[in-house]
């Protein structure tokens, strides 16, 4: 297996979706490639940390804008 | 747009809870799809003045998210594809080609990262917040609603009218240009 091929699998491999054989193959690239051994972690901590990002507030200003809409959109809709 | 799916007995939202329920969700959804703060201005507001005009046919909060997320998703891509109307460009087909994985380079480092449960400094997140804005439209899509929402392929797939192959390949490119983008700020010292 390439370092290409490897990186090409890091997707069915993070879904855990790789065959058998084909997981033998890539784990073995992954011992004896270093690179390839930080490039999984890395990939891997990508994908972790997305699910951290906050939605948080909405930002000042939009809010007061936001609310103002909606009303009219209540009012036209009460006639 | 979709309906509203049938009603169970709940009590029905209030325009203020859902204001205050899901206001900064719709935003920040809206946000990531289309990369810009004034159209997710734009679309957060078409959503809930929509919402609120159906209210009275929802009975509960986990009907209503289930159905905002999907009217979210349907409003940034039809504000995005107006946009592109008007600006004559940026068509889906051009663009799954222009988001090819690095090729293998020189040596990688390794990230300076903890064995356990990652912490998101403000910081860690502006970068990946910008990460994610430079992601091409279509990309874009995809990765956020499954790496940043959390949503299962097939659903991702029935909302952006794709096949389950095609998320799942933009998905891992979008991945791996996320994964080179973030690399120059993991590596150093900037993670936790």
């Amino acid at each position: 297996m390439t370092c290409d091929e490897f990186r090409q699998l890091l997707g069915d491999h993070h879904a855990g979706e790789l065959v058998v054989e084909v997981t033998e193959r890539f784990d073995f690239h992954r011992t004896g490639c270093p690179d390839c051994g930080f490039y999984l972690e890395s990939y891997t901590h990508t994908v972790k940390v997305m699910r951290l990002l906050k939605c948080g507030p909405l930002p000042a200003g939009v809010e007061e804008r936001l609310r103002a809409a909606c009303a009219l959109g209540e009012k036209s809709e009460r006639g | 747009m979709s309906d509203p799916p049938p009603t169970t007995a709940a009590p029905t939202p209030t325009p203020e809870s859902v204001f205050r329920e899901f206001a900064p969700r719709i935003y920040h959804l809206a946000r990531r799809m289309l990369g810009n703060d004034a159209d997710a201005e734009d679309v957060t507001q078409d959503v809930l003045v929509q919402v609120i005009r159906k209210l009275d046919t929802f009975r509960g909060d986990a009907q209503l998210a289930t159905w905002l997320h999907r009217v979210t998703v349907n409003a940034a891509l039809a504000f995005r594809q107006k946009r592109a109307n008007r600006q004559k460009r940026e068509t889906t087909e051009a663009a799954d080609d222009v988001l090819e994985a690095a090729p293998v380079g020189g040596p990688v480092k390794r990230w300076n990262v903890g064995p356990d449960e990652p912490v998101l400094a403000a910081e860690q997140a502006a970068v990946i917040e910008r990460a994610i804005a430079e992601l091409p439209g279509p990309f874009r899509d995809v990765y956020v609603l499954a790496d940043v929402e959390g949503l299962p392929n097939q659903e991702i797939a029935d909302m952006l009218g794709m096949s389950i192959p095609a998320v799942k390949s933009r998905l891992h490119r979008a991945r791996l240009r996320m994964r080179d983008a973030l690399a120059p700020h993991f590596e150093g010292g900037l993670a936790s």
